[in-house]
């Protein structure tokens, strides 16, 4: 066996951690792509890797395949093209057949290659795994716990590893339960954690061909804190920091099993492990081997060639001509987001002489936003890049703005002595005894949602009034970064050569009660937080006089009278807000109160709409949904990005006429007015990888749920204020809890890649791929399938791989299932 | 008659909940399960409160069919036993409703809501009962419907092991329970409660043998059904099971306990031993309880945690003979604690705002002597208008004690720090509020319940020396958090410790093999 060189073991733990996607905690809980640290391999290496190292699955259970095939979701045709595509040899009918025989098999449960802890577990026939990751969990949680201000890790002030060392040390819990010799072991280990990983890499006498399969296995057993470390990682790489934590995480995990191995080495566990490095370098050389998985993997393609074929068809049924109308009255940003694609929908068909226009949502001002009296700021701006600005909460007037700062840290300070009050020990007997029953009248309006548990964290220790006296102080970047922002953002809205009288930036977020995992289903391209900051931020640079003078200096022509207001969607409730009222000049109020009605009749059909999905009383819709907003034992108040399958990069004329049931995400873009092709670039590099991201966030928490979804939310237990655990202990849980994505019946959202389609040049997308390795990687690796619009409107050519693209035929051979086959 | 038929609606709706378990678990009976829980919970609430506003107006209600030798059907309500029932109707309807939406799709939620309902038919069972047959059912009855909850998802390993740990404890005090109500019974020679408690009043010659007997055997039962030291292991584990049964278990089961100690207080007023055991029993596990809790970085074990303290401190309370301390505390953690779970998914919001402060300790000692000073003056004074006095019972001194030690450390941490001087005003005015309510609440509750527990009479010698012992203990606590903020505890390996509560529950854990994998062959 060659042992590596510390050179060697360096770059074998990097490319462990680097499997890892972030995870971004519950504040600010953004999508993410689970597969992220893959996306170089392509997806069917990915899922037998995956499911190799910790069975972990990228396709749902075969059972759900052949129901599609029933159901005729799936056609026969669909099935033949994913086996020519594959390297099976079985003709069709012998697939299906053979699916069948599979589906009357239990799948093994547990990853094949296997650690030192899997093999202690063995030998004694103890839960080791779930130890360890208690043990591990129960650390890390107090030790990055975002929300006691009092810290209640023992050893706080450490760096990550010595705190974990001696925490580890001190604990006897591993004693008990038997592991006489844990501690001992541990405290002999070097407290550098970089030293203490290579001793145990040396000692374990792991090698090259294998050391990024065994450690990423590692990492994946407690694949909740590793992600939430390699969160911190990846923000440390946009502001400049540490960017080693997650690498010295995974020397705690091989801590455990170097501890293990001593502790079982009167048990024999040596010589099992000699023999399981051989076969797990045999695992390695045999990634083909499962052949459930690869039947899987063909029904997967097979799914994803139907849903081409579906949307093919929507694109046929459609004529997408323009429909030539007035010079436009008002027009309507709103973000890609899919959730604005019903009320698009919705708002055109009240009001035809609104224009709507897909954008991404943050509007391209990336800010780090401080709230009144805060002392730091969060970045609203999607997770890719680094914010770039600051802006201040403010309110219209100054003094207004000292008095409120002031009340608002007077009532966190008596707040902050009343919490410490009740959670000190002994003080919270002095707490509770006075106080607890004035918790009656509390528990009772809660329940009735006449209140909410907690004032909402926007409006936490102000007064009510402020929410109309809202703005933002823009102090901090200059004029000409202004007059940049707002060049940029009128070109790639594609709205620079006609500027309608009111152009809405509409920002959306979410409205919930009691709901751990809110902040996801705020915007994400604002970083997890509600486009409101943002929305109100572009729309105040596009207002400022002098920023249109200098704008008009770059050839875009605001006209004078054109006033940009900003407005909210509560994807709650389907209501639209206007956020800068007060700024309205006096010959537009009379639209904006127009505007209005069009938003409250809009809203009222899209709450209809919307509530065909949900389980709502359909006599008393819009009270129903606006309760769910309110009610603190409401699980699925809205259901978000579910369902989100497709983004279309094409002028909205394409779209318009089509019902894409909110599964669309939608980017205005038109590539006869885009020199250079430069927007195109932009979107395909920022915007799709972004939605590629939420989708695959969505398929990953559904097709395995256990290991990228949360579970069940009733079960769920926020730790550290930064993530939830399912039940009383246990890993972290990421992804998304099973309620948003299932009703209880049935699935909401199906697990289909997503597709892009774009309306440009294959050329130009071509050159534009080229130039991106990364998002070439999506797209050849089967991550995202890219799909061409031609100048008809229909979709014409689709991307295979390496640049090239095929005809998507016109032939609708679609065979009805029964003919040739019957289950 | 009138009274007959009058408390026999007191049972009703109990039996209504009781009904719902002949729905079958399906799909289609979800809406209709969901429905009519509201409505029973509904009735129910309304019925305990016009019970507890007649009771607290008129007189006491008693019901009683199949009477032989006081062990027949037999319920009353009475000013304690009314107001622990309103009090559990009021949590079993908000725990209703938080069902009804929480557990939407779930493909057992009619059974989810039939073993709610039911567990809280038990309960108030139990709360009404005027005998010791009934006490004891309803008592072996609410645990086996709880233990159903825990396990309301099976294939969870941690709800199994939880489970298992509970029924080990729960069989072991109702074996306590059994024993202490036959001794009882066999005393007396009637199962009826009032007859007892009235026999014990009148009693002259010291407590017999079996008496002292029955009431350490009481304790130690409500010791199990209230987590009690070393046993509270399967409550911190309780969390595998949806939330609304935390908080239907730490608002309304956990009760049980003290509400058992209070229910007998006659007794233990008459007998030595047993206060003495609940007084040790309570005062330790109340301040483990609240070490342990401070640490927990998850909210449900924080609060469960939290519980096992609290329940502690209402025991405590009651050992130290002040029963009327222990229902209000038993009451006050109840509202307080059905709200804290059910909310627990908000503390995400919390975090939310956490920059807005950026809180620090000066440690100087002028502000924490100002502090000390603020307080002791605030309380005398607020004492001096409840007219505490030389005269007051020792007991309440010592109560009113371990409150002052907490307004430390609501003032010193206040002032002793960069707050702006409106906040500490605030604070200050809060703390006020808090001694108000303590001493008004105490008078209130005495007044209530006067007719159903013995007047405090002057502790023994081991009473007095532990209740001072507890105090001192308690004092120096909040001492060494807030005054010397010694960071001893924080920084070593003794924080590890209280962390994992003194390994208790993981010697629990290695005592029922939890973690055992069950082999294949077996």
């Amino acid at each position: 066996m060659i042992v590596m060189e510390k050179v060697q073991m360096e770059k074998a733990i990097q490319q462990a951690c680097l499997r890892i996607a972030p995870y971004w905690t519950l504040k600010n809980f953004v999508a993410v792509n689970p597969y992220l640290g893959f996306t170089s391999e392509s997806f069917k290496e990915t899922a037998q890797k995956m499911a190799q190292r910790s069975n972990v699955q990228l396709c749902m259970d075969v059972n759900f395949y052949l129901d599609q095939f029933e159901d005729k979701n799936i056609l026969l045709s669909d099935i033949e093209k994913a086996i020519h595509k594959s390297d099976t040899e079985l003709t069709t009918n012998e697939f299906l057949h053979f699916t069948k025989e599979l589906a009357l098999k239990k799948t093994s449960e547990q990853g094949k290659i296997k650690t030192i802890i899997d093999l202690a577990q063995d030998i004694s026939e103890k839960d080791w795994n779930q130890f360890m990751i208690d043990r591990i969990s129960s650390w890390a949680s107090s030790y990055f716990n975002e929300f006691n201000a009092s810290n209640n890790e023992p050893f706080d002030g450490e760096q990550l590893f010595q705190s974990w060392k001696k925490e580890a040390e001190a604990d006897r819990s591993t004693q008990i339960m038997g592991l006489s010799q844990f501690r001992i072991k541990l405290e002999a280990l070097p407290n550098d954690p970089q030293q203490c990983a290579t001793y145990i890499l040396h000692h374990l006498q792991i090698s090259e061909d294998i050391a990024e399969t065994y450690l990423h296995s590692l990492l994946l057993k407690t694949l909740g804190w590793s992600s939430f470390i390699r969160g911190i990682d990846w923000n440390n790489n946009l502001y400049q920091g540490n960017q080693n934590n997650l690498s010295t995480f995974l020397t705690i995990v091989l801590c455990w099993e170097y501890c293990l191995m001593q502790e079982f080495q009167p048990r024999g566990i040596e010589y099992k492990w000699e023999r399981n490095l051989k076969a797990i370098a045999n695992q390695v050389q045999n990634l083909d081997s499962d052949e459930m998985l690869n039947t899987k993997l063909i029904w997967q393609d097979a799914y994803d060639t139907a849903h081409e074929r579906q949307l093919k068809n929507t694109f046929n049924r459609t004529s997408g001509a323009k429909i030539k109308k007035l010079k436009p009255q008002v027009q309507q940003v709103f973000c890609i987001d899919v959730r604005s694609e019903v009320i698009r929908r919705h708002i055109e068909a009240v009001n035809p002489q609104i224009d709507t226009i897909g954008f991404a949502g943050f509007f391209g001002v990336p800010i780090n936003y401080i709230p009144l009296a805060h002392e730091e700021g969060k970045n609203q701006c999607p997770v890719l890049i680094p914010s770039a600005v600051t802006v201040k909460e403010s309110l219209k007037d100054n003094q207004l703005t000292e008095k409120a700062v002031a009340k608002r840290k007077i009532r966190h300070q008596f707040r902050n002595s009343i919490t410490l009050f009740k959670k000190n020990p002994v003080s919270s007997f002095g707490y509770v005894s006075p106080l607890g029953l004035s918790f009656l009248p509390k528990l009772l309006s809660d329940t009735f949602g006449w209140t909410r548990p907690i004032v909402d964290p926007n409006l936490d220790g102000l007064d009510k009034w402020i929410k109309d006296q809202r703005d933002v102080d823009l102090s901090a970047i200059d004029l000409k970064s202004q007059i940049d922002m707002g060049t940029s953002i009128l070109t790639a809205m594609g709205i620079k050569s006609e500027i309608a009288p009111l152009v809405v930036i509409t920002g959306h977020g979410s409205s919930s009660t009691n709901n751990p995992h809110a902040t996801g289903y705020d915007c994400g391209a604002c970083g997890g937080h509600s486009g409101e900051i943002n929305s109100l931020t572009a729309a105040k640079i596009l207002n400022n006089p002098q920023v249109r003078l200098g704008i008009e200096k770059n050839d875009i022509k605001i006209p004078a009278n054109t006033f940009f207001v900003a407005a909210l969607h509560d994807t709650t409730t389907d209501q639209i807000h206007i956020l800068n009222q007060g700024d309205v000049p006096p010959q537009h109020l009379e639209n904006i109160s127009e505007l209005k009605n069009t938003f409250e009749q809009a809203g009222t059909g899209c709450r209809r709409e919307r509530a065909l999905r949900m389980n709502v009383s359909q006599n008393d819709i819009d009270q129903d949904i606006f309760k769910r907003a309110k009610d603190w034992s409401q699980v699925r108040h809205e259901w978000g990005l579910a369902g989100c399958d497709s983004f279309i990069i094409a002028p909205r004329h394409r779209t318009a006429e089509a019902n894409l049931k909110g599964q669309s995400f939608l980017h205005s873009y038109d590539w006869k007015s885009d020199t250079n092709f430069q927007i195109l670039e932009t979107i395909i590099t920022a915007p799709m990888v972004v939605t590629s991201w939420i989708n695959l966030q969505y398929y990953a928490s559904t097709v395995d749920n256990q290991h990228f979804g949360s579970g069940n939310k009733t079960l769920h237990n926020v730790t550290g204020g930064l993530g939830v655990l399912e039940g009383s202990s246990g890993d972290l849980r990421i992804g998304l809890p099973f309620q948003s994505i299932h009703d209880g019946t049935k699935l909401q959202h199906l697990p289909k890649r997503l597709k892009v389609i774009i309306e440009a040049p294959i050329e130009a997308i071509n050159q534009i791929l080229d130039r991106h390795e990364s998002v070439r990687d999506l797209v050849d690796n089967e991550w995202i399938v890219l799909m061409q619009l031609n100048e008809e409107g229909q979709l014409a050519k689709r991307y295979t791989r390496n640049l090239n693209w095929e005809n998507i035929s016109d032939k609708q051979h679609q065979t009805e299932n029964k003919e040739l086959f019957t289950l | 008659m009138i009274e007959t038929i009058l408390t026999s609606a007191l049972i009703g709706p109990s039996i209504l909940f009781l009904t719902l378990r002949l729905f079958s678990n399906n799909h289609k009976n979800t809406q209709a399960v969901k429905k009519t829980s509201q409505l029973f919970a509904a009735i129910n609430s309304l019925i305990a409160i016009s019970g507890l506003i007649y009771v607290l107006n008129f007189h006491s209600l008693t019901f009683d069919i199949g009477n032989v030798n006081g062990l027949g059907f037999s319920f009353s309500l009475n000013p304690l036993t009314a107001l622990i029932y309103a009090m559990v109707s009021i949590i079993a309807f908000v725990v209703l409703r938080y069902s009804y939406n929480y557990l939407d799709g779930d493909k057992n939620q009619v059974k989810f809501i039939q073993l709610i309902s039911i567990t809280i038919a038990f309960v108030q069972f139990f709360i009404l009962s005027n005998n010791l047959l009934i006490t004891f059912l309803a008592w072996v009855a609410t645990s086996f419907s709880l233990q159903k909850l825990l396990i309301f998802y099976p294939d969870r390993k941690k709800a199994q092991i939880a489970a298992k740990k509970k029924f080990i404890v729960a069989r072991l005090g109702d074996a306590f329970l059994f024993v202490a109500l036959a001794l009882v019974y066999y005393t007396f020679q009637t199962g009826d409660l009032s007859t007892i408690f009235v026999k014990i009043e009148t009693l002259t010659t010291p407590a017999s043998a079996a008496l002292e007997w029955a009431a350490v055997l009481l304790v130690l039962a409500a010791a199990m059904k209230s987590a009690q030291l070393p046993t509270h292991g399967w409550l911190v584990e309780v969390m595998e099971a949806p939330t609304p049964v935390s908080a239907l278990l730490h608002a309304g089961l956990l009760n049980a306990g003290p509400f058992l100690i209070i229910r007998f207080s006659h007794l233990f007023d008459f007998t030595h031993y047993g206060s003495i055991l609940l007084l040790i029993i309570g005062a330790g596990t109340a301040l483990f309880g609240a070490l342990v809790f401070t640490r927990q970085p998850n909210i449900k074990g924080h609060l469960a945690y939290s519980s096992v303290a609290h329940m502690g401190f209402s025991l405590m309370v009651s050992g130290m003979g002040v029963y009327t301390a222990g229902l209000l505390h038993l009451m006050a953690h109840s509202f307080y604690k059905a709200h804290a779970f059910l909310s627990s998914g908000s503390i995400v919001d919390k975090v939310r705002t956490k920059n807005a402060l950026q809180f620090q300790r000066q440690g100087s000692f002028l502000k924490i002597a100002g502090g000390v000073l603020l307080s002791v003056a605030l309380f005398l004074g607020m004492a001096y208008f409840w007219k505490i006095n030389a005269q007051t019972p020792i007991q309440i001194l010592i109560i009113s004690g371990i409150i002052f030690s907490a307004i430390m450390s609501l003032i010193i941490p206040a002032i002793d720090s960069n707050n702006n001087g409106w906040s500490i005003l605030k604070t200050l005015g809060f703390a006020a509020l808090v001694i108000q309510a303590f001493f008004f609440l105490e008078e209130g509750f005495r007044h209530l319940i006067a007719s159903e527990i013995p007047p405090i009479t002057a502790p023994n010698a081991a009473t007095l020396y532990i209740s001072t012992s507890i105090l001192a203990i308690y004092f120096s606590t909040i001492v060494i958090h807030n005054i010397l903020s010694l960071k001893f505890i924080q920084s070593s390996a003794f924080g590890v410790h209280i962390k994992n509560g003194f390994y208790l529950n993981i010697w629990f854990d290695k005592l029922t093999n939890a973690i055992q994998i069950k082999s294949a062959k077996q």
